[in-house]
């Protein structure tokens, strides 16, 4: 009869969408779960002494423009290194070999993402390559802990003692190429889009 | 004297409500593995409960998703922390919003369906005459709309907490402009299948309790058209009441 | 006194003095499997550039006190050999390395380099041996990368981590950057000169850095950026 087939119907589409909403919630909404769609990718890997809190699925960009995403976080015993895998996106396949791979802050507190500075290297990065120039995410406290350390110290007008505690950066320098921790965290324009 | 007599005796009456509730619930428990067998019936009432509240339910899912999309980010804004709008929106949804809200609107919905239509059935002598005929009312009517609502529940809490997400993701990500790829992923490694599990179990219990609700006040109904009005509103009080009683226990256990 | 640069100094030292240390080591060594130069492991090379640095300072630290040139020299033979200076510069100049003229890229190198020296070099002075600590290497014996842990002592007293980036170039290993407290300097470097580059041109950049290298810190163009 007409009524027990949209009744049927009904209740098929029904327990369907039920099944399909729960199938959702478990595995597109957790990290146990199975991605559905994936675009023609190639990986790479390096080692960081410390990835602060990356995440899988962390963005990986080279100025602003997201590449791919952190697809694994293992650990090498023999290094104690953070072993972190990225899925680049195919079409970005000319990332010279001289890159590095840095870990920078979103925003203030925001999540850590990757972002990669192109070297000058002709060959590019290919499948499974390993990108050996790093640099480790910036721990917060430990930035306070050498800004508290150069407090410490007097600074002197010697002409060494180029020793800037105003910025509070690592190890107080003399004048000339000054690494700073801030330099490694570039401005908001490496905020990947 | 009289006092303590009268206290005493509306314990008892209390005591005897009680009792009867338990017992309804013990024989409608028992009298389910008959009604399996007769799946139409089930489906039936499946479909009633579950599939005609379908609409309200994925409404009300869309908005209270949105809300709490926008009312997540501009908390998070503060604390400079958007990108996990998507864990908040989705533990908010799955462990709390979605099975509740789903629940009262469930025991508004499909309760007040079940109450009256088994209201109507006492007032007319439907269920005399089942009993006369030694069909048991229990069996061919109460367990079958139990069964209904029992089924329904949670696939309506799962719709809800999905098209909420969805919600919150359309208002954080295309119109606040929240990353998109941030909201899922910091979502994917923040949110546990112990969180989906608790909106899971939390929605069976609280199905197993608006349905019973329901169909207590139902068949239990006194046989005259106010009485049967009354058992409608009972239901959806009862049930807002309970449901949100055991949320309480079922957050605090699983803490 | 104020030896703000003792640490990055220090890196330089250790990079710089294995080499022919290391020679000497594998010539002496029973077991020398070849006669090449260094088969010296990562770990040994930083031990033994600190060891030749220390000895040297140690005999003569009045002397290294009074004449940077003298240290400077020290340096040239000591350090030199064993960082790979081509590389580092060449990680620092990034994308201009593509488009540099060889002539530019040689000026850069040694303007690079010597820049470092006087940034950096006259700290290395009061290096002494209880300020410096290598940690035990526990990577692959295989691999032609490495990372060398050690711990140096500041004025202060408080100890700091410094990491040395090694890798197997030529059978030999050679040092291409220093971490110290997690930060890596040929990255800075990167950053800080990629932007100034960018700024005002790769001719610019070695000019100033060629005027840093040979008048001091007190000539250099200030801290910038």
């Amino acid at each position: 009869m007409r009524t027990s087939r949209t009744l049927d119907l009904g209740t098929g589409l029904f327990v369907l969408l039920g099944f399909a909403a729960l199938f959702f919630l478990t595995t597109q909404t957790t990290s146990h779960g199975i991605s559905l769609v994936s675009p023609p990718h190639y990986d790479l890997t390096a080692k960081f002494d410390n990835i602060g809190d990356l995440k899988v699925g962390a963005p990986v960009s080279m100025s602003g423009v997201e590449m791919g995403r952190v697809s694994n976080i293992g650990f090498d015993t023999k290094e104690y290194k953070a072993v972190v895998t990225m899925r680049m996106d195919a079409r970005y396949d000319q990332i010279p070999t001289d890159s590095d791979a840095s870990i920078y802050t979103q925003g203030l507190l925001g999540g850590k993402f990757i972002g990669i500075t192109a070297g000058g290297a002709d060959t590019y990065l290919k499948n499974k390559d390993h990108i050996d120039f790093t640099q480790s995410a910036i721990v917060l406290e430990n930035l306070i802990g050498q800004l508290v350390a150069n407090f410490g110290k007097s600074s002197s007008s010697s002409d060494n003692g180029g020793g800037s505690t105003d910025n509070g950066k690592a190890a107080t320098q003399p004048e000339g190429p000054k690494p700073k921790p801030g330099a490694a965290e570039p401005k908001a324009t490496e905020k990947p889009k | 004297m009289r006092l303590l007599r009268e206290v005493l005796h509306s314990l008892a009456e209390s005591l005897v409500g009680l009792g009867t509730v338990v017992r309804f619930f013990l024989r409608t428990v028992a009298a389910c593995p008959a009604a399996l067998l007769r799946i139409d019936l089930v489906s039936k009432q499946v479909y009633n409960s579950g599939a005609l509240s379908l609409v309200i339910i994925m409404l009300s899912g869309l908005f209270v998703g949105m809300v709490l999309g926008l009312q997540g980010f501009q908390l998070l804004q503060r604390f400079g922390s958007e990108e996990a709008l998507g864990t908040a929106a989705t533990i908010g949804l799955v462990k709390e919003l979605g099975p509740v809200v789903t629940a009262l609107l469930f025991a508004g919905r499909a309760g007040t369906a079940l109450a009256s239509e088994l209201g109507l059935m006492r007032a007319t002598d439907q269920i005399s005459a089942m009993e006369m005929m030694a069909v048991d009312p229990i069996r061919r009517l109460v367990a079958p709309r139990f069964l209904g609502g029992v089924i329904a529940m949670p696939l309506l809490a799962a719709i809800f907490s999905m098209i909420g997400i969805y919600g919150a993701q359309l208002v954080g990500v295309q119109i606040m402009g929240v990353d998109g790829g941030s909201f899922w992923s910091q979502m994917r490694s923040a949110v546990d299948l112990r969180d989906i599990n608790e909106g899971i179990v939390k929605s069976c219990v609280f199905g197993v309790s608006c349905s019973l609700i329901a169909v207590y006040e139902g068949f239990f109904a006194i046989p005259t058209a106010e009485g049967v009005g009354r058992a409608t509103t009972r239901t959806v009080v009862t049930s807002a009441v309970v449901v949100l009683f055991l949320d309480y226990l079922l957050t605090a256990a699983f803490l | 006194m104020k030896r703000p640069s003792l640490i990055a100094a220090c890196a330089l030292a250790i990079l710089t003095a294995a080499g022919p240390l290391g020679a000497a080591a594998a010539a002496e060594a029973p077991a020398a499997p070849t006669a090449a130069p260094s088969s010296a492991g990562p770990q040994e090379l930083v031990e033994n550039s600190a060891k030749r640095m220390l000895t040297e300072l140690d005999a003569n630290r009045a002397m290294y006190a009074k004449d940077p040139a003298k240290l400077d020299a020290l340096v040239a033979n000591v350090l030199l050999p064993n960082f790979d200076t081509d590389y580092a510069a060449r990680l620092v100049m990034g994308q201009t390395w593509r488009t540099a003229t060889p002539e530019q890229k040689k000026r850069f190198v040694d303007a690079f380099y010597h820049s470092l020296l006087r940034n950096y070099g006259s700290a290395l002075v009061n290096f002494t041996a209880n300020r410096f600590q290598v940690l035990p290497y526990r990577g692959d014996p295989n691999a032609t990368t490495a990372t060398v842990r050690t711990q140096v002592k500041r004025d202060s007293g408080e100890s700091v981590p410094v990491d040395f980036t090694l890798h197997k170039v030529g059978g030999v290993w050679k040092a291409w950057d220093v971490v110290i407290e997690g930060i890596s300097y040929i990255k800075s470097f990167r950053t800080d000169l990629g932007s100034e580059i960018q700024q005002k041109g790769l001719d610019e950049v070695i000019n100033r850095l060629e005027t840093t290298a040979k008048a001091g810190p007190t000539a250099a163009p200030g801290t910038s950026h």
